[in-house]
């Protein structure tokens, strides 16, 4: 089998800022999942690997050692880009059109293909409108089609299930996972993990522009579950309250800021048990419950701090 | 699970082989072909209004050109009614393609400012440039689309123009001009070669203005990219080189090769060049040097665009500035 695309200490700059440090990765086929918060360089490491802009030191090779903008590669990888990346004038079927033709296909058969990518992703009647028309969600559709539209061996769709709807959610992730059974590297990229869950079989975890983790979606739930747990409760009587649940024993650590009282706990399912009774016994008037540390942002900041 | 901590610990999915790829290559020059009718179709559909402008102010020139032959009663145009002495026609005919050529020039300059200046800019406002890239499509091949494209919608007009003149000309004072009209040139060429020549001349020199201009365009387009400000700062360059041109006319005195300093006469300096060949009276070795400089510059424009625009498309800004 070969690499499809391969990453080695590959670093990206924009001026003083590191948009991607020392990026490693070999991907095969299949469907990867690159998670992380807005801003953490998942569209600059997108654009990397479509070979659109060049990494500022470090290398990125493709099936099998090809160096960027080979010849080899004409046609070889699509990208889905995120925001509004379509020129407004033209209609969906000219912009695909044109690029099918740009990818080498004769007039006549670009037409006819372009036309079935987009009627295939429901755009049978915005054909002939100008893009600027079209919907937020229909302009996504455009831009999945043209990504869609030739046989790619890797595809990268950066964000691709953005301004959908679920109904349309369910047949572009189902698209994507038939696209990776027929032996292409998918790369989807997201910043929520229940997006991604949903397609990809396993997830590269990134954050202020590092990899800080890469497994299967079961193993980064139990990287969330091995954190412990902890909440944030507004109250009338914080201190009271902390008191109670130290009595039950259900705390290891408690702070009072204003009304809000932090708690950690070993367990979480020992804590919510034991803190309707402490509310009772510390006769306090609670406002708000918020869990702690259960997040992807959390998360992301504890791998990065182990890899720093 | 990997968790690269240690740098040996890559996320690695897949084994790694090195069985190369060997897809079909794509012939860019197709690719490049195709991207240019669709520029061209783009620019040209802007093209009409302009068109329609520059035609309207035409228009009343022709009429009134048409009364006043009414009024002195000529149903003929020739040399004598236009008053040019027998043996100046070559002279008189020279002179006047030079003012055409002039107006020519400053007509391309308005169309790259209004038609292709905000062409990149837009593209790289509406992420074009990242889906264009996306498929085998090199920053030189989309840079010549785009040049192809404009430059050949504005030579569609200035070969027009071009056509009328001549064939005008022509038509005055004959197809072949006569040995004594080409005497007070002493130019090498016979008066049967004279007006295909001077065709060729302007038609070249259009062209070639036509493709700096657009690069011109296209290079500041590269460089600003909201709404108007293109054609701004395309304009102001022009502007600007007039005004160290004429500082230039006044601090050193001499008029040709302070000229050349000018961007708009820069541009001209092919065609001023090559005019030596049908009226070289008025070259002595100090104009032809001022005539070079203007090529030199001309060349520089071209050079200076062209790097400008590739180093931009190299590294385009393909996301808005977001990493």
């Amino acid at each position: 089998m070969t690499a499809i695309v391969q990453l080695d200490r590959t670093t990206r700059r924009f001026g003083p800022h590191v948009a991607v440090l020392d990026a490693d990765l070999t991907l095969g086929p299949g469907v990867y999942g690159l998670l992380g918060p807005n801003g953490a360089g998942k569209t600059t490491l997108m654009r990397m690997m479509a070979g659109l802009i060049r990494p500022t030191t470090g290398t990125i090779t493709w099936l099998g050692g090809h160096k960027r903008r080979a010849r080899e590669l004409d046609n070889a990888i699509a990208i889905c880009p995120d925001g509004e990346q379509l020129p407004p004038r033209e209609t969906p079927l000219e912009l695909l059109t044109l690029l099918l033709r740009l990818s080498g296909v004769s007039a006549r058969d670009a037409g006819e293909r372009a036309e079935a990518a987009l009627i295939d992703l429901g755009l049978k009647e915005e054909l002939d409108r100008p893009i600027a028309q079209l919907s937020r969600g229909q302009r996504q559709r455009v831009k999945l089609a043209q990504a869609f539209a030739i046989p790619a061996k890797l595809l990268l769709l950066d964000e691709p299930l953005n301004a959908l709807d679920p109904v349309w959610r369910l047949k572009v992730s189902e698209r994507i996972k038939a696209t990776a059974g027929s032996g292409t590297c998918v790369i989807v990229s997201s910043h929520v993990l229940a997006e991604v869950e949903a397609v990809a079989e396993r997830l590269i975890l990134i954050f202020k522009g590092r990899i800080v983790a890469a497994g299967t979606h079961l193993e980064i739930r139990e990287l969330l579950d091995e954190r412990g747990a902890g909440l944030s409760i507004t109250a009338t009587e914080p201190r009271k309250l902390a008191a109670a649940l130290m009595a039950h024993g259900a705390v290891t650590s408690t702070r009072v800021e204003d009304d809000i009282l932090y708690v950690d706990a070993d367990d979480m399912q020992t804590l919510c048990k034991a803190l309707p009774p402490a509310v009772v016994a510390s006769k306090t008037q609670v406002w708000e419950v918020r869990a702690q540390g259960d997040d992807l942002v959390s998360l992301f900041h504890a791998l990065a701090d182990e890899v720093r | 699970m990997n968790r690269p901590n240690d740098p040996a610990e890559r996320p690695f999915f897949a084994p790694t082989q090195f069985e190369r790829h060997r897809g079909p290559r794509v012939d860019e020059n197709r690719s490049v072909a195709q991207l240019a009718r669709f520029f061209a179709r783009r620019t040209a559909s802007g093209f009409g209004p302009i068109a329609l402008l520059f035609t309207s102010l035409l228009a009343p020139m022709a009429l009134w050109l048409y009364a006043l032959l009414r009024v002195q009663g000529s149903a003929t145009i020739g040399a004598a009614e236009l008053g040019v002495a027998a043996g100046q026609e070559a002279a008189f005919v020279v002179e006047n393609f030079g003012y055409f050529f002039q107006a020519m020039t400053v007509w391309v300059l308005l169309v790259h400012a209004a038609l292709t200046a905000p062409q990149i800019a837009a593209d790289a406002r509406a992420g074009a440039l990242l889906l264009y890239f996306s498929r085998p499509v090199r920053p030189a091949g989309y840079l010549v689309a785009r040049v192809m494209a404009s430059a050949g919608v504005a030579a569609i007009g200035t070969s027009l123009a071009t056509i009328i003149v001549v064939v005008g000309h022509a038509h005055v004072f004959g197809w072949t001009l006569p040995a004594g009209a080409l005497e007070a040139s002493r130019g090498a060429i016979s008066g049967a070669a004279f007006f295909p020549v001077a065709f060729m001349l302007l038609f070249g020199a259009g062209l070639l203005i036509c493709v700096a201009s657009a690069l011109a365009a296209h290079a500041c387009s590269s460089l600003v990219h909201r709404g108007g400000q293109p054609a701004l700062l395309y304009a102001g360059a022009i502007l600007a080189s007039v005004g160290i041109s004429w500082a230039g006319q006044l601090t050193w005195g001499r008029t040709s090769l302070a000229r050349a300093f000018d961007l708009h006469h820069a541009l001209q300096a092919p065609y001023f060049f090559a005019t030596r060949l049908l009226d070289p009276v008025d070259a002595p070795p100090a104009s032809m040097i001022d005539g070079a400089i203007g090529l030199g510059l001309w060349a520089a424009i071209v050079a200076g665009s062209w790097w400008i625009l590739h180093r931009f498309l190299s590294n385009p800004p393909l996301s808005r500035g977001r990493a």
